[in-house]
């Protein structure tokens, strides 16, 4: 049988190639209108056109990889290729989101870079930004990180939660596919997408409601931030767990 | 002695049609079994649940005594590995997937099997033509050390010379201890490599014998014996 350690090496090297396409396309998108705004405004310009022109960029990047990786997330379930490889369906649900996860870290860690490179290009020292930061908002450098690494934690759990919401949707989808009469499929698929994803937005929409009345009268702090990241993460554990049982009684491959 | 592969009353529906009805069947030994029947009459359903890629079956199937899906997953070679796969991978891409999934994988087999059927492993699969992108699959699905494979219309698209050779070669490329499940239409070309026929027709299984009995009892060819199955039924309508 496969071991999840062969799984994620050959999952992610798919991933990795469309990530490094679209980091490729956004340097050379950097560099392009760089060069434009050097030819329109010369040289005074460009330190603040650079950092500015990289986080816009950036942005449109990170959608593009954010879409990308739910389009491979996705794609596992009716793939034969995936699911004809001799593993339970919880350990390739588990490997495919943790691939995905790893390479949207990968891409955070290139964006990273790309920050601290072009703010150096554009004449700031990071240090000096980073001590200017902790400075003004009367932090000390390690409860800087902390916060930080929470941060990260929270927006991390949060994406995945993004993924497994879109995977509970598409899986109750193909799972009721199964038992609609052809020839009427594409209107009432059409009309149960809508009505699936509205109600489990509205369902998620309630949850966090009653959560945050119930943490109203708290204070923000470290507490209120790791339940967050413990709501979020048991909102996870869910979903994947239904997804798990959906993929392996309901969706087969597509023919 | 372990029944290879044993399937008892599989129940099957899909988008409110029945597809296989109150199916059974049990294969034993290192034979290769025809598994025939007209378009729609649920052959790629069946191998399809016997691989696990299909749902909602009601039934068992077994494959040496094991029902657990991951275990028979590991025991079953099903020639439908580029399902899904991208178009734009090369040959040799498609390999070391396969290399890093399937544990069983024989990567020297592999090679001989694409220099046999002269595949070009710089090629990607959008620009392979259909009967280059079946060869691939043959290559692909027999070069794993599996008990069971399942070869679903492994021919179609394929030169009829080359059909021929890679018909020939079968039996030097099976495990010499295992079983080989093949859904043809070209019965003529087949039959003499088949040691058993199965018929799927009317949503379940009518016939299931040894093709020596059914050449000593009709005194017909599997092709004629086959095709008077359907001849039958016609002459009743």
């Amino acid at each position: 049988m496969t071991k999840f350690t062969s799984l994620i090496p050959a999952f992610l090297r798919d991933r990795f190639k469309s990530l490094n396409r679209i980091i490729l396309l956004m340097l050379i998108a950097i560099v392009m209108t760089e060069v434009y705004v050097f030819f329109q405004e010369g040289t005074g310009n460009l330190g603040a056109s650079l950092m500015s022109y990289t986080v816009l960029w950036s942005s449109v990047a990170s959608f593009v990889v954010f879409i990308r990786l739910s389009m491979f997330n996705e794609n596992v379930y009716q793939n034969d290729s995936i699911r004809l490889i001799p593993a339970s369906d919880t350990k390739v649900y588990l490997g495919s989101l943790c691939t995905t996860v790893i390479s949207f870290l990968y891409f955070m860690v290139v964006q990273l870079v790309l920050r601290i490179v072009t703010t150096l290009l554009a004449g700031n020292n990071f240090t000096d930004i980073m001590g200017q930061i902790f400075s003004e908002s009367g932090l000390n450098s390690g409860q800087g990180i902390a916060i930080v690494l929470v941060s990260l934690g929270i927006a991390i759990v949060a994406i995945m939660m993004v993924w497994t919401t879109i995977s509970l949707i598409h899986l109750i989808m193909l799972s009721i596919d199964a038992f609609l009469p052809i020839g009427r499929q594409r209107i009432i698929r059409g009309i149960l997408y809508i009505v699936i994803s509205l109600a489990i937005i509205r369902l998620g929409a309630a949850f966090f409601n009653i959560y945050g009345t119930l943490m109203n009268g708290l204070s923000l702090g470290w507490g209120a931030a790791f339940s967050i990241l413990g709501v979020l993460a048991l909102v996870v554990v869910v979903e994947s767990v239904v997804n798990i049982l959906l993929m392996n009684k309901f969706v087969e491959t597509a023919q | 002695m372990t029944t290879t592969l044993k399937v008892e009353n599989l129940n099957y529906r899909r988008n409110l049609k029945r597809i296989l009805a109150d199916v059974s069947l049990s294969l034993t030994g290192n034979k290769i079994v025809g598994l025939l029947g007209e378009n729609g009459a649920g052959k790629t359903t069946l191998m399809r649940l016997i691989a696990g890629v299909a749902k909602n079956a009601k039934g068992i199937i077994s494959v040496n005594d094991k029902t657990d899906l991951a275990t028979r997953k590991s025991l079953i070679s099903y020639s439908n590995p580029l399902g899904g796969m991208a178009t734009n991978k090369r040959i040799s891409e498609v390999k070391d997937f396969y290399q890093q999934v399937y544990p069983d994988f024989d990567e020297q087999k592999y090679n001989q099997m694409i220099t046999f059927l002269k595949l070009d492993e710089s090629q990607r699969l959008s620009a392979l033509s259909k009967g280059t992108g079946e060869k691939l699959v043959i290559s692909l699905t027999l070069a794993r050390q599996a008990s069971v494979y399942l070869l679903d219309e492994p021919f179609s698209g394929i030169d009829s010379m080359s059909r021929k050779k890679i018909i020939n070669s079968i039996i030097q490329w099976k495990p010499a201890d295992s079983l080989m499940v093949i859904s043809d239409h070209y019965v003529s070309e087949i039959a003499p490599i088949l040691d058993e026929i199965v018929v799927v027709k009317d949503n379940t299984i009518v016939v299931h014998k040894a093709a020596d009995t059914i050449r000593e009892e009709s005194g017909q060819s599997i092709e004629d014996y086959y095709e008077s199955l359907y001849g039958e039924a016609d002459s009743n309508d």
